[in-house]
């Protein structure tokens, strides 16, 4: 069966194609009525390997394995495999579909082989009795699970998610499994490898013993199904994420020994190193010669294959088709002298690391955002009712989505023992949502959710909690709340009340949020002018609050950034004092943003001081861009 | 005259009896069926419930005994299979028959069926399964 997406032949029952994963139209009909032949008719030959999509891996030589136990099973490609055809044989005969291995996998699907001449039968499965896969991050959940053990996100019945789904490889001996089965036993778990869970056998019939070894089922196509070249930002990401993936394995002790586009699945969330076939699980004692050349290997059988997604060339030939940034890596990946080339897997995921951060086009990590804040009592006010918070993810390892900060304003009301609680309690409640629904799951490469409404729903959230908790000391008490999201090169602002966020650049100064006072109104209705507000006698009633009514509307805003912007964010402390030229003026002045939060907040208290001041001010830092 | 009579009065009411074997209701949500295919002297089926398993073999012991009108009855174990609810799911086990159990064609231990698979006991003798699974299970 041909694979209408790649091209790919495919044995007849195959559900998906081997190569790319894509599903294949419906299996032809099942046996016919009355059948006569033999019943272990064997299945349709596995056609060779006729994917002209990637050319072979460049050659290295094949994998020591310690001691003399085992020797060395195939390449990826299958080309040298030395185990027999089982299948065409027809001893190793596919099972039906609902066939329950060991008590405790259902059979799904048939896939096919995994790799072409591996000569293993691959099933997708889940697990009989448990098993469901986290709607968030499909991690494993159990029965009784209430909380995801991998990403925290709460599970009200682990019933109604969806089986989380596996892929049960399947061999009359247990060869092709010696090194996984070892490596399934390190429970090793990392967002840049396809997890593999345990190794057993299981005689479903008769009494021909059959091997089986469960991972992962991990959706998405080969890099060697991929077109080449790919994108230069693409695949530096992917090779920093392929990196740190070896990184990690070389840390526990393993070593992959076949790193290749063969064994690089493109999922949602990144790629994903597979295929532990000929991996090797370093035993305490291991020659440390072994283990410098093997993590040396490694990773230069990485390099090859970034070269190679980059260039479609095999191998390095001096003056590659490369920008001049990313040159410098395969120049020493491919140093002849060993002493001179990458000797473990972190190194090169640093230069990888380094290139990708000063590339244009991509948003650029940590250090680059600086923040400043304070927050003062004002020359008027006894109790400073403001609070602040600043919380800022600056993520090195990833070369997208690499930034993250919350920052919060918030301007308490109801005077000592209710206005800085009210704004105190708003702002706890902001964070850990923050924290748990955006910062937890961007930190696992897990989808988000969708940010606007998520900020809507963490403002009411706010306002039932500070409301709640009024109702309960029988005082009246509020919070205006500015909530600055900023990912990557996008902030998302969330207004309640009469706190500001501005957008400052040398251009201009803009008021992203619209107060929610009876002045603005007036402003807005032309009835008085801007400065005339400021003065106005009713300039600190706000019709729009947290903890005032049972529903709290917050406007959201979205605002993308560029080099040079700063936000601020601010109590009318600040706002109500000076002018925005001014504001416009200091923070531009001052390099340092803690130095331009200091000098606002000496500039309002100039001004008269009268309320609580508060400012945040958060600058990107990209000078010389 | 009277024996004559009496004759068709029997051979009607076998009539009749076969005529309402062929009728059989389908079962109610939770049961299943298993109904042959290529028997010439036409089709049969074994009701099986949660508390009514279906053993399926040569021997005069099982529920769904295979006897000499199914064609290829020969390549049939005296205890051949079963067919069992096990949370809320039906098993089909082979009991280590000599000729094997095949599900769609392929040969099965141990297997959860789902509604319209073909069943093969032996070489020859085959059984669709019908199931009228509640709703919430489906899938």
């Amino acid at each position: 069966m041909q694979c209408p997406n790649c091209g790919t032949v495919n044995r007849e029952q195959a559900k998906f194609c081997r190569q790319c994963r894509a599903p294949l139209t419906v299996s032809p009909p099942a046996t016919p009525i009355n059948r006569h032949e033999a019943p272990t008719a064997p299945l349709v030959p596995p056609v060779p390997d006729t994917a002209p999509v990637a050319p072979p891996a460049p050659a290295t030589p094949p994998p020591l394995v310690p001691g003399s136990k085992t020797r060395p099973l195939s390449t990826v490609d299958g080309d040298t495999t030395e185990l027999p055809d089982l299948i065409q044989a027809g001893v190793l005969t596919q099972l039906p579909d609902g066939e329950i291995l060991n008590e405790t996998y259902v059979i799904e699907a048939v896939f096919g082989d995994v790799h072409p001449g591996q000569k293993l039968i691959a099933y997708q499965a889940t697990r009989l009795h448990d098993g469901w896969a986290c709607l968030q991050c499909q991690g494993e959940v159990q029965a009784g699970n209430t909380y995801c053990p991998f990403c925290g996100a709460s599970i009200t019945d682990p019933s109604t998610l969806p089986k989380k789904r596996y892929m049960v490889r399947e061999s009359i001996t247990s060869e092709p499994f010696v090194q996984e089965r070892n490596i399934a036993e390190l429970h090793l778990y990392h967002d840049g490898i396809v997890p593999v869970h345990e190794f057993f056998s299981y005689t479903p019939y008769g009494s021909t013993e059959r091997f089986y070894l469960v991972s992962d089922w991990v959706e998405g196509p080969y890099l060697s199904s991929l077109p080449l070249p790919q994108p230069v930002d693409q695949v530096l990401t992917w090779g920093l994420q392929l990196a740190e993936a070896l990184a990690y394995l070389h840390e526990n002790n393993v070593l992959h020994n076949a790193v290749g586009p063969e064994s690089v699945i493109l999922t949602n969330g990144g790629v994903k190193l597979t295929n532990f076939r000929v991996a090797q699980r370093l035993v305490k004692g291991s020659p440390p010669d072994l283990v410098i050349q093997g993590q040396a290997r490694d990773t230069q059988m990485l390099a090859q294959m970034l070269y190679r997604l980059l260039t479609g060339l095999p191998a390095y030939t001096p003056g590659p088709p490369l920008p001049q940034d990313v040159i410098p890596i395969f120049v020493r990946a491919q140093a002849p002298d060993p002493a001179q080339g990458y000797h473990t897997a972190q190194e090169l995921a640093t230069d990888l690391r380094r290139v990708l951060q000063s590339r244009p086009g991509i948003s650029r990590p940590g250090g680059v955002w600086q923040v400043g804040h304070a927050s003062h009592v004002g020359r008027v006010r006894e109790l400073n009712e403001d609070g602040l918070l600043v919380l800022q993810l600056d993520r090195v390892q990833r070369s997208q989505d690499i930034m993250a900060g919350l920052y919060v304003v918030a301007d308490g009301m109801g005077g000592h023992q209710a206005g800085e609680v009210a704004s105190g309690m708003a702002i706890q409640v902001v964070a850990e949502n923050v924290l748990n629904a955006v910062f937890l799951p961007g930190l696992r490469d897990q989808p988000t959710p969708d940010i606007e409404a998520f900020l809507k729903d963490i403002c009411q959230k706010a306002n039932t909690a500070v409301r709640d908790h009024a109702r309960a000391q029988g005082t009246d008490m509020g919070t205006t709340l500015v909530v600055a999201l900023v990912l990557g090169n996008t902030a998302y602002i969330a207004n309640v009340g009469d706190s500001r966020a501005y957008l400052i650049n040398t251009s201009e100064i803009r008021q992203i949020t619209t107060d929610h006072s009876l002045v603005e109104r007036l402003v807005a209705t032309g009835q008085i002018t801007a400065e005339e507000a400021r003065t106005h006698p009713k300039r600190n009633v706000i019709y729009r609050t947290i903890g005032d009514k049972a529903q709290v509307e917050a406007d959201v805003f979205r605002v993308p950034l560029q080099a040079g912007d700063c936000l601020l964010l601010c109590s009318d402390g600040l706002s109500g004092e000076i002018d925005d030229p001014t504001i416009q003026r200091i923070v531009l002045d001052n390099q340092d943003p803690q130095v331009a939060c200091q000098k606002l907040i000496e500039a309002a208290n100039e001004a008269g001081g009268e309320d609580n001041i508060t400012v945040v001010v958060i600058q990107s830092k990209t000078s010389g861009r | 005259m009277l024996a004559v009579v009496l004759l068709l009065l029997v051979l009607l009411v076998i009539l009749i009896v076969r005529r309402r074997r062929h009728k059989l209701p389908l079962p109610t949500p939770g049961h299943a069926y298993l109904e042959s295919v290529n028997r010439p002297a036409g089709p049969t089926r074994c009701i099986i419930t949660p508390n009514l398993p279906a053993t399926v073999g040569r021997g005069r012991e099982n529920r769904l005994r295979i006897d000499e009108t199914y064609p290829g009855w020969e390549s049939v174990s005296r205890k051949h299979a079963e067919i069992r609810m096990e949370d809320s799911y039906y098993i089909l086990h082979d009991l280590q028959s000599t000729n094997g159990t095949y599900v769609n064609g392929l040969r099965s231990g141990v297997n959860r069926l789902r509604d319209g698979v073909r069943i093969r006991f032996g070489h020859q003798v085959e059984f669709i399964f019908h199931e009228n699974r509640p709703s919430a299970g489906a899938a």
